[in-house]
């Protein structure tokens, strides 16, 4: 069973490691046949205390996590992880409930997936978050708080909040947040389609390919003076985009 | 027992002591009217009746006496025959008088006292006498009331016997005049304490019911208001008591609701969860994207009722927002799923809110106009402090009598009444809740001949509030 990839992509995730932490036996083991058929060795824990034993017992890669659980709660146990390391971690979290969507991204969660999920959504989020941890961001520890600032906007990665020059929300869904985010990480560098879609996670299906566009084109009208005349995201003819701004982190140039 | 403190005692106190000051001010004016030639004439009758039944046998007697002792010892006699409000002097010869003799009164006193003699001797009565020896009264030295008797003795001697009913004479004008400005102090002092205590006592009784009716005001679910401390007086004490008990009985009422939704939400979600693994894990399952939708929909459904109950619109932090771009956003957003969903407004109008929350309220306005009304078109308008949005679609409309009831919960008319359409009537009732809570306004209407436009109005807040994670806490 072990590392026995089923589908095509499933190979290069053959020896990672998940510890699926869920007080349901049922979900537990349906997500642990899925992610076992897409070549991940799986472990499971009900509570907070076999999670602990499993990860004395073995290496562990990355950790599923229910936010609501008897005894120690996800969030608790989060927090536990966080100060003892940068594993890295995925929420599962009440959908609609932004309240612990943001605290869960507070306490140190690379990501979080609101229940009910589709299974291909979960899969993208696990591979974007094990290859974000497998390349750690220069200069910044993992987990760390970071704040991209350009042409007076305000980017938090761990708040995932767009910020204006004056301080406004600016409302952002979570694939433009995912594609801003890649662009800002690259500055001035010219950046093909299918680039900016690997770094924006790499959700699968072939629609997003298309959708590129789509998202660039609302980034704009969320961010350019003039979306007709783009200063800030270019368009690289037949090549790509190229994000123009000078972009600092933290206060220091990215 | 009632403790010193209760609305009873406070306002009895108030209404003894109200009592006793006019009580007092009452003695000070009638003390003080005398001063001011304002006599009380319904006492002077008595007084005279008394004087002229008693006084000419009291005369009388003392001629008699008089006559009886020897000249050196008649001073040592009078001064001992002390009579009230009547002075007594010997003279050598009758003295010049000015008073008008041969009055009915003065003959009446004089014949009395004639009467009264042992042995008859010449006696002279005066009414309204003048004394020419006397400081001039009010009525110029004039005595009003009062009588003057004159009697011969033996000897030669006479006795004076002045009778004088007339209030005293102001001992000096300036005594006088401070006695009026004295009395006016009093009792516009009187009347400043006295209204100085019904304001304090009041104030005890007002205050803190204000401060109830205050802390009534804010009280509902999710408010977190301190509870009123209890104080004034006991009744008023009580009630806020009962009011703090009444508080924290809905507080943990409302927390065991929250506990149980989240509960229940929770529940509902891993089976759902597991259902939807189960259909996507499925292979070969025939109609397996409807068995998808079907899952999606009930998640709505129950997503929606859950957030209704939880009202978690409440929890969210307020934060300046971009208005413009939240509109477009959802416009943008429907216009991919392939709804016809337009948007037009200036960029950039931002407002203080729930993000979450006010996305969510929109999102059911413009899902509600291209659900039944096919189209829907946003339009954001800045209306000096006023931010106005309007979602227009080209549907049949809602009848003016309905136009209220679609804002009840679970309340749906005709069409949106087939299952198929996935609502379970909530989508209103949440969007008002949540601009209400934005202090908004949100009204139903009709455009283009009886299509729907929903109009909503809501304060803009250009100045950004304190942030509660401000530009501060990031290095910049």
């Amino acid at each position: 069973m072990l590392g026995s990839p089923t589908t095509g992509y499933g190979a290069m995730d053959g020896s990672r490691h998940i510890l699926v932490v869920d007080d349901d036996k049922e979900l537990r083991g349906l997500l642990s046949r899925f992610l076992t058929s897409n070549g991940f060795r799986v472990t499971v824990a009900q509570d907070a205390t076999a999670m602990t034993q499993a990860m004395s017992a073995a290496r562990i890669d990355l950790i599923i996590l229910d936010i609501m659980m008897p005894g120690e709660d996800g969030l608790s146990v989060c927090r536990r992880l966080r100060a003892n390391g940068t594993i890295p971690i995925i929420m599962l979290t009440a959908k609609g409930l932004e309240l612990e969507r943001v605290v869960g991204l507070e306490m140190g969660a690379d990501d979080y997936l609101p229940k009910p999920f589709g299974i291909h959504e979960l899969l993208a989020r696990v591979r974007a978050v094990l290859r974000r941890a497998a390349m750690p961001v220069p200069g910044s520890p993992a987990g760390a708080r970071r704040v991209f600032e350009f042409a007076g906007w305000r980017l938090d990665v761990s708040r995932r909040e767009l910020r204006s020059a004056a301080n406004a929300l600016v409302d952002l869904r979570a694939a433009e947040f995912d594609v801003l985010l890649a662009l800002v990480e690259h500055p001035q560098r010219v950046l093909s389609r299918d680039q900016l879609l690997d770094l924006a996670r790499g959700r699968a299906g072939d629609a997003f390919d298309r959708t590129i566009d789509l998202y660039i084109s609302r980034l704009r009208r969320r961010l350019e003076a003039d979306p007709k005349e783009p200063a800030l995201i270019k368009t690289m003819r037949s090549e790509g985009y190229i994000f123009t701004a000078d972009v600092t982190v933290n206060g220091a140039p990215w | 027992m009632r403790r010193p403190d209760s609305v009873t005692m406070t306002i009895g106190f108030a209404v003894v002591v109200a009592m006793l000051l006019a009580i007092a001010l009452e003695r000070v004016v009638v003390t003080a009217l005398p001063y001011f030639g304002i006599e009380r004439r319904q006492e002077l009758p008595k007084v005279e009746e008394r004087f002229l039944v008693q006084l000419p046998g009291r005369v009388a007697a003392l001629l008699d006496i008089l006559d009886g002792t020897p000249v050196a010892d008649r001073p040592a006699v009078l001064a001992n025959a002390q009579l009230p409000q009547v002075r007594l002097r010997l003279l050598d010869a009758p003295a010049p008088n000015l008073g008008d003799r041969g009055e009915p009164d003065a003959e009446a006193m004089r014949r009395r006292i004639e009467a009264a003699l042992s042995a008859p001797r010449p006696v002279i009565v005066a009414d309204r006498y003048r004394l020419a020896d006397e400081k001039a009264g009010p009525a110029g030295g004039r005595v009003e009331n009062g009588a003057w008797i004159e009697a011969s003795l033996s000897n030669g001697q006479w006795l004076l016997v002045v009778f004088n009913l007339d209030p005293p004479p102001p001992s000096d004008p300036v005594a006088a005049q401070f006695a009026l400005v004295s009395i006016g102090a009093w009792v516009i002092t009187a009347l400043a304490l006295a209204a100085l205590l019904s304001l304090v006592a009041a104030r005890r009784v007002v205050k803190p019911l204000s401060e109830l009716s205050g802390a009534l005001d804010r009280l509902g679910p999710g408010s977190d208001d301190p509870s009123v401390p209890p104080h004034g007086p006991q009744e008023i004490e009580g009630i806020i008591r009962a009011f703090n008990r009444m508080r924290e009985r809905l507080r943990r009422f409302n927390e065991d609701r929250t506990r149980m939704m989240a509960a229940m939400s929770h529940d509902l979600r891993t089976p759902l969860t597991r259902l939807r693994m189960r259909i996507e894990m499925a292979e070969g399952l025939e109609d397996q994207q409807k068995m998808l939708d079907e899952v999606d929909m009930m998640t709505g459904m129950v997503e929606s009722i859950l957030s209704f109950t939880r009202d978690d619109a409440k929890q969210e932090a307020r934060s300046l927002v971009d208005l413009s771009a939240l509109v477009e956003g959802i416009c943008e957003d429907a216009a991919d799923a392939g709804d016809k969903a337009t948007f037009s407004g200036p960029r950039g109008v931002t407002i203080s809110c729930r993000p979450t929350a006010m996305r969510r309220a929109i999102s059911n306005l413009v899902d509600n106009a291209v659900k039944y009304g096919r189209t829907a078109a946003v339009t954001l308008a800045s209306e000096g402090d006023r931010v106005v949005i309007l979602v227009e679609d080209e549907g049949p409309g809602i009848p003016r009598s309905e136009r209220e009831k679609v804002f009840e919960p679970f309340y749906r008319i005709g069409s949106a009444r087939d299952p198929s359409t996935g609502g379970v009537g909530l989508g209103l009732s949440v969007t008002r809740s949540i601009i209400w809570e934005h202090g908004g306004e949100i009204t139903l209407g009709a455009h283009k001949g009886g299509a729907l436009t929903v109009r909503v109005e809501l304060s803009a807040e250009n100045v950004p509030r304190q942030q509660e994670h401000d530009p501060g806490d990031a290095p910049s």
